[in-house]
């Protein structure tokens, strides 16, 4: 009897629920599917994951009715405009003296729109480190938005393995959901043409093939003197 | 009237003869160098990064700390490696065909052997690409574990050569 009366009662408070939500509650990137467990929710109560719902505490995975094994990635408040920042690895990932370039790409969640600027950070064990300029600026008006990161080495900077950290900041001052991010990139002055070719390789080759034909000379007469 | 006791006495050392050069031999000599000619007309980019590819994962397999940093570069134990067109052997093989070719066999038979000869000597570029590393880690100058190594390697297919020979030296 208890029973009867509380799913019902269960169910006439959600409904009342979703119906005085907020439309904007129920944002595009928040799936209200329910998916399989492990797919984008984890566990009742986690972050969406990926969090494409701006801070990431807006979209919590919630349990789908009696179904323990299928969860949903709900929004529970107002989607926060904001944005990430992807760094593709620096290519070349190594270099004597040049360049390495990689490309900054702003992902906006939630109608994120405006300017994002960047900064870059080179650290490393060795000195000096190469140079790397502030990425110039990105504005996101609809979609991704890319910036270039240009890192510099000289014949002057140390060989070893650097990290290249990208930090960005948009109008408001706010840093991206998924902070700062790095890539590697390693300097080596010492290049190596593998492969023979060059004058010694040639020299070898021509005085064994000397050494060769004298032999080859030597027994044949020695067979005639015979 | 004094007689020379020490008459003048014009000795010559008996020449080693040295045998003539067949007209066999010369034009396929002759092409041999044009093909070697034509080989650096080209970048040979694809077989550059296929060498490369190989000695980076014939090196891994060997335990060592392996990365590609470009198309024809790698990095092997924090050393940089470029490989050039002469370490993809491209120059040997393309050399080698004028003097590999059998004139009483057919086209498909010299093409069927010349494809095995060079695989032969892909995989021999590769193995002698990795003692050259090998040797370089070990402390080995450079000059000596990759250009000595490399004259010893050419000399070597040119004992190949000499063993497969179609055609009359002298």
């Amino acid at each position: 009897m208890k029973r009867t009366v509380f799913l019902p009662a269960l169910g006439l408070f959600f409904g009342m629920a979703l119906a005085v939500s907020p439309a904007t509650t129920f944002g595009q990137s928040c799936s209200s599917t329910p998916v399989l467990q492990g797919r984008v929710c984890s566990k009742p109560g986690a972050r969406c994951s990926p969090p494409t719902v701006g801070s990431g505490s807006v979209g919590k995975c919630t349990t789908e009715g009696a179904r323990a094994e299928a969860l949903a990635c709900e929004c529970q408040g107002l989607p926060t405009p904001s944005y990430n920042i992807a760094l593709s690895p620096l290519t070349p990932s190594g270099i004597s003296a040049g360049a390495a370039i990689s490309t900054i790409t702003v992902i906006p969640f939630n109608g994120f729109t405006g300017k994002v600027d960047f900064t870059c950070a080179v650290t490393g064990v060795t000195h000096p480190v190469p140079s790397c300029a502030n990425p110039p600026s990105a504005t996101v008006t609809a979609g991704s938005a890319t910036s270039t990161l240009t890192v510099t080495s000289s014949e002057s900077t140390a060989d070893g393995n650097f990290t290249v950290t990208v930090t960005a900041v948009d109008a408001h001052g706010r840093p991206p959901d998924n902070g700062a991010q790095s890539s590697t990139l390693l300097v080596s002055h010492l290049r190596w043409l593998i492969g023979g070719g060059g004058s010694v390789a040639l020299l070898t080759f021509v005085a064994l093939l000397a050494l060769w034909s004298l032999g080859r000379l030597w027994r044949s007469k020695r067979a005639a003197q015979r | 009237m004094n007689a020379n006791p020490f008459p003048r006495v014009t000795a010559r050392p008996s020449a080693i003869p040295l045998p003539r050069v067949s007209r066999e031999f010369l034009p396929r000599a002759a092409l041999a160098a044009l093909f070697l000619m034509v080989t650096y007309q080209f970048d040979w980019e694809w077989l550059r990064f296929l060498t490369s590819e190989s000695a980076l994962r014939v090196s891994a397999l060997l335990g060592r700390a392996t990365a590609r940093v470009s198309l024809d570069t790698i990095n092997v134990q924090g050393q940089l490696f470029q490989i050039g067109i002469a370490c993809t052997f491209v120059d040997v093989f393309l050399g080698s065909i004028p003097l590999l070719w059998d004139l009483k066999k057919t086209l498909r038979q010299n093409a069927s052997w010349l494809l095995a000869v060079a695989m032969i000597f892909f995989v021999f570029n590769i193995f002698r690409l990795e003692i050259a590393q090998g040797l370089y880690f070990r402390g080995v100058p450079w000059i000596v574990a990759d250009e000595v190594l490399g004259g010893f390697s050419y000399f070597a297919v040119w004992l190949f050569l000499w063993h497969q020979r179609t055609w009359k030296w002298a």
